[in-house]
């Protein structure tokens, strides 16, 4: 009685293993993604790093130091407006010469600059699987190709290029419904080791300190419960901040915004106690997609680099009560 | 067994190119008959575009397609043009130069391309009707929002377009 079941299971584990030979089993990506974030943490390196997203393409100056259990890390733009920020262990300064700068950073979000791949490794693996593709070179570096499928159609894929002998992410890549790359983050030139000049961790704009704080596991705030039934989230997403803004220039309006995340990906939930002037629906823009929802006097919009049923889910589960 | 290596052997000297007229014919008029072999036939191709990591086509590519070509308009030609030109002959040994610095370019690609196996094709994505432009102007507070909320403090709040187009509901 007892021997069947187990029959069964071993016949589907086999068939389930030749399905996909190349799929990471769950201790193995977790291996893999804890030994990525702390490569991330503790290695030392200077390099160049490019950013494209959507029809942006952006250069950076990368450099860190990691030794004796002291971390020093900056990190600049080298077209456009100049932005820079320096990181002395958990402590970030900033500059942003184009920008009003956000003084408040979201631990979440700092845990997912480039190249640091995400710190919630179990949140990750609840919603992708892990699968190995192959070896190709980047910056000169021989790396091992890993790809994150989605475990539904909720999200992207992401793909991974990791350096062979540090373990350091060297490239990742989201790729959108159509196997397009919707955002990459590549080292095009990299050295590792501690070699460099210490100059080159000295802020050359004027930084300003900036806080950061953690909102990971808090309740909702401002009587957000008592006024929103929230229910049938689309699976994998948890909340990660909660943030109150107050639109230019009309100061009774206050809009809620909820930040979601995979840990991989953001999707922003906007409730509005108004009816704003966007047309209902959805709409994209590459592998973007904006969903707004009307309600008498009220809107829910939701933005999110996730499919369009994604968003779409996310508006259906704010009901006002 | 027998035959039915043959047919493969057949199909894939056939998609070599590797036929002369005759026999590319016969098998092609088999090819035709048998849905099998069709099969094969795309399976092939589609494995041919993996290795090649060509992007694969949603499965809906010849439906749509074919659609497309049927609403084209015919072009009638008129007979005259038919009638041989002196400068056809030179262009000949042009054109098989440049078919030829072609297979080399495309040879080439093929080799350097990065060795990792195109995956499997997502879910299909039915395509966007656009029915009207959504204001750029009104999403720009959000999606700035987003931006901070989102990602690496350094890179850009917005992108350098922006148009959102909307999409039918499904």
């Amino acid at each position: 009685m007892i021997r069947k079941p187990l029959v069964l299971l071993s016949l589907f584990l086999m068939a389930s293993s030749l399905a996909a030979a190349e799929l990471l089993t769950a201790p193995e990506a977790t291996r893999l993604i804890e030994r990525v974030n702390k490569a991330a943490q503790q290695t030392s390196f200077d390099g160049v790093f490019m950013h494209q997203h959507g029809d942006l393409v952006e250069n950076f100056r990368i450099v860190q130091l990691a030794e004796q259990g002291q971390e020093m890390e900056r990190c600049e733009s080298l077209d456009g407006p100049a932005r820079e920020y320096v990181r002395t262990g958990q402590q970030y300064h900033m500059f942003h010469a184009d920008t009003s700068l956000a003084l408040v950073l979201d631990r979440a979000a700092t845990s997912r600059f480039f190249p640091r791949l995400t710190h919630r490794v179990g949140d990750v693996l609840a919603s992708y699987q892990l699968r190995k593709l192959g070896r190709e070179r980047v910056a000169g570096l021989d790396a091992d190709v890993y790809q994150l499928d989605p475990k539904d159609a909720l999200r992207y894929p992401h793909r991974l290029w990791i350096h062979e002998g540090s373990g350091l992410l060297l490239k990742s890549m989201m790729l959108g419904a159509r196997r397009e790359p919707v955002e990459t983050f590549s080292f095009v030139q990299l050295r590792l080791g501690s070699g460099f000049d210490r100059k080159l961790l000295k802020p050359v704009n004027p930084v300003h300190p900036v806080q950061i704080e953690t909102s990971e596991g808090r309740p909702l705030q401002a009587g957000l419960d008592s006024q929103w039934q929230i229910r049938d989230l689309p699976s994998g997403f948890v909340l990660q901040k909660q943030v109150v803004r107050t639109p230019q220039g009309e100061k009774g309006r206050k809009v809620q915004q909820l930040v979601y995340s995979d840990g991989l990906v953001t999707v922003s939930v906007f409730l509005d106690p108004s009816e704003v002037k966007l047309a209902p629906g959805l709409a994209r823009q590459g592998a973007l997609y904006l969903y707004v929802r009307q309600m008498p006097g009220q809107t829910v919009t939701v933005l999110g680099e996730v499919p369009g049923d994604t968003v779409r889910q996310f508006a259906a589960a704010f009901n006002p009560r | 067994m027998t035959n039915q290596a043959t047919t493969n052997e057949r199909l894939s000297a056939l998609m070599d190119g590797e036929l002369d007229n005759a026999q590319a014919q016969a098998v092609i008029s088999e090819l035709l008959q048998s849905g099998e072999m069709q099969t094969a036939w795309y399976e092939w191709h589609m494995q041919q575009d993996s290795q090649h990591g060509h992007p694969l086509l949603s499965p809906d590519f010849m439906a749509a397609f074919t659609s497309r070509l049927h609403a084209e308009p015919v072009v009638v030609a008129p007979q005259r043009l038919r009638r041989a030109r002196p400068v056809r002959r030179l262009l000949v040994p042009l054109t098989a130069a440049a078919s030829v610095a072609f297979i080399g370019v495309a040879l080439w690609q093929g080799l350097y391309r990065p060795l990792t196996p195109a995956p499997a094709p997502l879910a299909v994505v039915s395509e966007p009707v656009v029915t009207a432009q959504v204001d750029p102007e009104a999403v720009r507070a959000y999606l700035s929002a987003h931006r901070e909320a989102a990602n690496s403090p350094l890179s850009a709040a917005e992108p350098m377009q922006l148009a959102f187009q909307p999409e039918a509901a499904h």
